[in-house]
């Protein structure tokens, strides 16, 4: 297969809520667990012989149903997802973890438990900021998570299943940094809405699949030297980005996005889990300490100098900082970033959306405005 | 105008003649005996921040889901830290004060990039920051509760202060292994606190400051008892500045006193058969939910006009769990973990929704309520993100059921008068009809 078909597979995988990798892993039998948020150990349902499956939205058209037990006061990421839950179509799945990600994904576990068919439900109480006298907690808490799977799903996640888990996530991982690598170069092969779409197929189908697919694209992608026209390179920074279309916009307007600061993009592959000493602490270490998100407090300063680091290994022009309307824990850090950006002159621009609102007319709009400004100041567009 | 002798920020010149006219103008209203302490505690409280931002008294802050004990027992002597409660000018602005203030603070930290969606409390308090009109403090002590707009301005309150905070987080679930995950952060955070301030806990004096704060849980306790009188003695805008008392009183004599004004002024409408709603109590209502602090007069209106009282809310929840049993250094952290994960609205808010459903029809069962009331500030997702729940579980327990939007500081989002006609509709068209059948 050429670049173009396996993009197209990706494509595929992750419009709709059932992707036919997962329709013949159920078919043979496989169970399928879903999950919330990138602090939830993806590895432990491997390990419990399932897919992890982590939930979103696409597709998805309304919220009616959502909106009975959540009220439009909160997020349409939480209430579209939910809305699917409630019309049946994510019961394939034999369980779903959640966690105190935040306040609104906490209530739609409650939703879940009690509205659906989904038969296994667990909740995680991840500590607020990842500091080391609370790691012990967040152990235990996956302790308890493999207990209550052990007993549901009647199996075993031993030492032994868990290290296999580790490699195979790993492989994933690695897949995933070396595609990222390639968007480096002055002329990626690969734009910001492709990759995240490699990236988003990667938390929704059976990973020895993906990692199949994955190594054929990197090496079409290796060879690819052809050259990229751009007029800025963007880094995107928030929570919650499952919408490569979104990052289409911004790319139909001359911009490129070089990495994802997100849930969906980098928090999910960057840094490895070690192969060695004993696999729920170095899982519990990974997740616990990895660059932090917007929920953890005493977090921003090493996210933001992460950033930084990120704008000058990548290349990159700006910063575009975005979360979903009524998300209040990216609403924080969007003030913070806007707050350095004033003080540092990092160009920073600061939107709001919605989750799968489509149009994104006002995006185009500011984006088109972003690279103006940016190419005033670098001259970089006198280059094309 | 000057307070103290000396030019003060507006700001607070504000909060100092609403409280200061208040006093004067309901001194000797025998109907008013338990607000004027309130008040007078509120004066005091003014009184303090002014002096901590006089004489450079070292300060450390906490956010509104805080208790001070642990702060209060720092150092050789009484008094030696001042403990903030930083929230607590956005509240006595908007009840006291002139909510005017609260506006411009609140659009300064929007124009500044907070978002609107996060809670009106913290970007005034971060407007307030960025006016440069509260203490500084050596560091802050924060908490994970009661919802993600404390625990993301908490963040936002470093970036701007660039002090350091020590993070308190509360799990999901309030049994016994949260509430000793809890107390091992409390020794943690006592030793943030002894290397920040350069004090160490004197735990003598923790013991004698839990036990105060105990002798203001009897008060309260009592207080409630009072209230589940029927009619209900005591006006309903009293309810929620048992939070505000709790929070920033709890320690302290002043506090204690302030509660037992609370629970004597009660008892001696109980005796006299006075009722909160001077034309008659036709509807007993439980308030779950912010209240309206933007105008805390609602209240008197709902009396006045509907004869609707509310004799518990959730700001004034207080439970048994609160107490602190001082025996040992051991049983008082444990104990002040449970306090803190028991402390309303961060008991309602944070974990299962159970927690919040279960107090509400605990309540209405034991208040002899006749309907409930949703008051759901905006920003406060968790509650929105339960309402399709607690109507089921509100319908099966044939409770009726009010809810509404709005926010508890800015009277932009909805008005009093919009307000005004839900409930009178609420009142006209569903409960009266129900209890006059």
């Amino acid at each position: 297969m050429n670049k173009s078909e396996i993009l197209n597979v990706f494509q595929d995988v992750v419009k709709e809520p059932l992707n036919s990798y997962v329709e013949q892993w159920i078919s043979g039998g496989g169970k399928v667990g879903g999950y919330y948020c990138s602090l939830i150990p993806a590895e432990i349902f491997t390990a419990a012989g399932m897919v992890p499956y982590r939930i979103r939205g696409p597709r998805s058209e309304d919220t009616a149903l959502a909106d009975v037990y959540l009220s439009s006061n909160v997020c349409t990421f939480v209430r579209h997802t939910v809305n699917i839950a409630l019309q049946g179509e994510f019961d394939f799945m034999s369980g779903i973890v959640c966690m105190n990600g935040c306040d609104q994904a906490r209530r739609a576990y409650e939703v879940w438990k009690q509205k659906t068919k989904v038969p296994f439900h667990a909740f995680l109480s991840v500590p607020r900021t990842s500091e080391e006298r609370l790691l012990s907690w967040y152990k235990e808490e996956l302790e308890k998570l493999i207990e209550a799977m052990e007993k549901h799903f009647s199996v075993k996640i031993r030492s032994q299943e868990l290290h296999e888990a580790i490699k195979l996530h790993n492989a994933a991982r690695a897949n995933l940094i070396r595609l990222n690598d390639l968007r480096k170069r002055p002329s990626p092969p690969i734009s910001g809405s492709e990759a995240l779409t490699v990236t988003i197929a990667a938390h929704v189908m059976p990973l020895k699949n993906f990692n199949e697919l994955a190594e054929v694209l990197l090496a079409a992608l290796n060879s690819d030297q052809a050259p990229r026209k751009y007029r800025a390179r963007f880094i995107v920074s928030g929570g919650e980005l499952d919408e490569p279309e979104f990052l289409k916009v911004m790319e139909d307007q001359g911009g490129l996005v070089v990495y994802e600061d997100t849930c969906f993009g980098a928090r999910f592959y960057e840094e490895q889990v070690p192969e060695e000493g004993d696999p729920l602490t170095k899982i519990a270490e990974r997740y616990f300490y990895r660059v932090p998100c917007a929920r953890m407090v005493n977090s921003f300063p090493a996210r933001y100098a992460n950033v930084e680091q990120i704008m000058t290994d990548f290349h990159a022009d700006g910063l575009i900082a975005q979360r979903i309307k009524q998300c209040i824990v990216n609403a924080g850090h969007l003030y913070n970033f806007t707050r350095r950006g004033r003080s540092n002159g990092m160009p920073t621009l600061v939107l709001d959306r919605e989750y799968l609102a489509g149009g994104y007319g006002q995006v185009k709009t500011r984006v088109q405005a972003f690279i103006e400004n940016i190419e005033s100041k670098s001259k970089k567009g006198a280059e094309l | 105008m000057t307070v103290l002798g000396k030019e003060r920020a507006k700001d607070f010149e504000a909060i100092y003649a609403g409280v200061s006219g208040l006093l004067d103008r309901h001194q000797g209203d025998p109907d008013s005996r338990a607000f004027n302490a309130f008040l007078f505690a509120a004066k005091m409280a003014t009184e303090g921040i002014l002096s901590a931002l006089d004489d450079g008294k070292p300060v450390i802050s906490y956010n509104l889901g805080g208790i001070p004990e642990l702060l209060l027992a720092l150092g050789e002597n009484e008094n030696e830290i001042f403990p903030f409660a930083m929230e607590k000018v956005v509240a006595l602005q908007s009840l006291v004060g002139d909510s005017n203030y609260n506006m411009e603070s609140i659009d300064l930290a929007e124009a500044q990039g907070m978002s609107s969606d996060v809670c009106s409390t913290d970007r005034a308090t971060i407007g307030n920051l960025s006016k440069k009109i509260l203490p500084e403090s050596l560091c802050s002590v924060f908490v994970t509760a009661p919802c993600d707009s404390q625990t993301v301005a908490a963040e936002s309150i470093k970036e701007i202060t660039a002090k350091d905070v020590f993070m308190i987080d509360i799990p999901h679930l309030h049994g016994e292994r949260e509430i000793n995950y809890v107390a091992g952060q409390l020794k943690e955070e006592i030793k943030f606190l002894e290397e920040k301030s350069g004090k160490k806990l004197n735990w003598d004096r923790l013991k004698e400051v839990c036990a105060e704060s105990n002798r203001m849980i009897d008060q309260a306790l009592e207080w409630l008892e009072l209230r589940k009188t029927v009619p209900c003695p005591q006006t309903s805008k009293m309810l929620s500045t048992m939070y505000i008392l709790l929070q920033d009183g709890s320690g302290t004599k002043g506090g204690t006193w302030v509660a037992s004004e609370f629970a004597a002024d009660a008892k001696e409408r109980v005796l006299a058969g006075k009722s909160a709603a001077p034309g008659g109590e036709k509807i007993r209502a439980i308030w779950f939910g912010s209240p309206t602090w933007y105008n805390i007069g609602f209240y008197e209106w709902m009396e006045n006009e509907l004869g609707m009282v509310v004799p518990v809310d959730m700001f004034s929840y207080v439970v048994p769990e609160m107490y602190v049993d001082t025996s040992t250094p051991e049983t008082i952290l444990h104990d002040l973990a449970r306090k803190q994960i028991f402390m309303p609205m961060g008991r309602h808010f944070t974990g299962a929704p159970e927690y919040f459903v279960d107090d509400l029809l605990r309540a209405v069962s034991d208040y002899k309520a006749d309907c409930a009331l949703f008051a759901g500030h905006v920003s406060c997702k968790h509650a929105w993100g339960i309402i399709g729940l607690l109507k089921e579980a509100l319908r099966e327990a044939d409770v009726p059921l009010l809810d509404f939007e709005f926010d508890l500081f800015d009277p932009r989002i909805t008005s009093t008068e919009t307000l005004q006609e839900q409930f009178r509709r609420f009142a006209h068209d569903v409960v009266l009809p129900r209890l006059n059948r």
